[in-house]
């Protein structure tokens, strides 16, 4: 309610799309919101004898954001997390950050193995098992990481570029496994021509192995492939339902300009 | 009250929030028809221009004390009405009675010219 400047043009409804620290969903519904509110005046108004052109100009000046509401509004969305921006250095929170992201993969490591440990079948585990599990934990961490840019900072940019990552390790894991099967069919057949009497008994103890590699690194890589998918889905649908509510507010709130 | 506990800031924006607050009590309204009854009603001592209105607006609904709804019009576009809720009406009384007391101040110290005030 103080004297400002007056707001800018087409590039206020842009400022609303670009703020990436308030969530996808809440800045579609706010260019929803200013459309619908901008539109409903402009009727008040003509229905009242003004002309449709100053009737627009009119709504536009009490409605869209200047750049300290913007910034205001901005404040009011950001997830609680970014909002500590506002109060820690940023190098303290960049540390914050990496400490607690290598805490939880740490973490999910420590369950993971202790988990592994405890299965029956693991009892005489292939020597890539270990390599497998090794990929499995920097795919965990890359999901990790990606979740908490794409859900937590609403930096669908950077995932954008960096999550072809997550695939690569998800055929990382398939190719490390894929190598100790083929390894241990090396080695088998070796032991089968120097003692053919114990080939059911290496057989088998093989076969047991290599399924268990498989089944790890199957389920690993589709993890991954299952949050590769999901996350390239959010983004495509988020970000296509925000291009379509700023095309729609812009030729209705901007018609003179747009049309 | 002392120099200390009154802030200038936190005046102002409670001023605000009331004025939202007290558009609402009669009834569900959408964020422009805020701006204008706030405008009307205060025969434009008040004015939510630039936008101003919708930080305060989305800043009390994420506080519980307004609620917005969704609904689709016949053209099939969506629009948000708002609605004061029953933390939002006891929240209105609270800081009415503040703002009142403030004004009360402000209007005894002025109704009194040549005194100091104590």
């Amino acid at each position: 309610m103080t004297a400002r400047s007056a707001p800018g043009g087409l590039d206020v409804l842009e400022g609303v799309t670009t703020r990436t620290s308030v969530p996808v969903r809440r800045r579609r519904d706010f260019l929803r919101e200013l459309q619908h509110d901008v539109e409903s005046l402009t009727e008040e108004l003509e229905a009242e004898g003004v002309a449709p052109r100053e009737a627009r100009r009119r709504a536009r000046t009490l409605l869209l954001p200047d750049g300290e509401s913007l910034e205001r509004w901005t404040v009011v969305h950001e997830p609680p997390w970014l909002r500590l921006r506002r109060v820690l250095e940023e190098r303290r929170l960049r540390s914050i950050e990496r400490g607690a992201f290598t805490a939880v993969v740490a973490l999910a490591a420590l369950i993971g193995a202790g988990l592994v440990r405890r299965i029956e079948v693991m009892g005489d585990p292939s020597a890539f098992l270990w390599p497998v599990l090794g990929t499995g934990v920097l795919l965990f961490a890359a999901c990790l990481y990606h979740a908490v840019l794409l859900w937590g900072r609403g930096d669908a940019d950077s995932v954008r570029r960096t999550l072809w990552w997550v695939l690569f390790l998800c055929t990382g894991t398939l190719a490390v496994a894929a190598t100790g099967v083929i390894a241990d069919v090396i080695l088998l057949l070796g032991q089968l021509q120097q003692d053919p009497g114990q080939a059911a008994r290496a057989l088998t103890a093989a076969l047991r192995r290599d399924a268990t590699l498989l089944a790890i690194a199957l389920l690993q890589a589709m993890g991954g492939a299952v949050f590769w998918l999901v996350a390239t889905q959010w983004i495509a649908i988020s970000e296509d339902a925000l291009a379509r509510a700023l095309l729609d507010s812009r030729q209705s709130i901007f018609k003179e300009q747009t049309s | 009250m002392t120099s200390d506990d009154f802030d200038v800031q936190g005046f102002a924006r409670d001023i605000n929030v009331v004025l939202v607050l007290a558009t609402l009590q009669n009834g569900q309204k959408h964020g422009y028809q805020i701006a204008q009854d706030v405008e009307s009603e205060s025969n434009g001592l008040f004015r939510f221009r630039h936008g101003t209105l919708y930080p305060i607006l989305h800043r009390l609904e994420k506080e519980g004390l307004i609620e917005g709804s969704w609904s689709r019009q016949d053209g099939g576009r969506k629009k948000k009405l708002y609605m004061l809720t029953p933390a939002g009406r006891r929240h209105l009384e609270g800081r009415g009675r503040r703002v009142n007391e403030i004004l009360d101040g402000v209007n005894r110290m002025l109704s009194r010219p040549g005194e100091a005030p104590a």
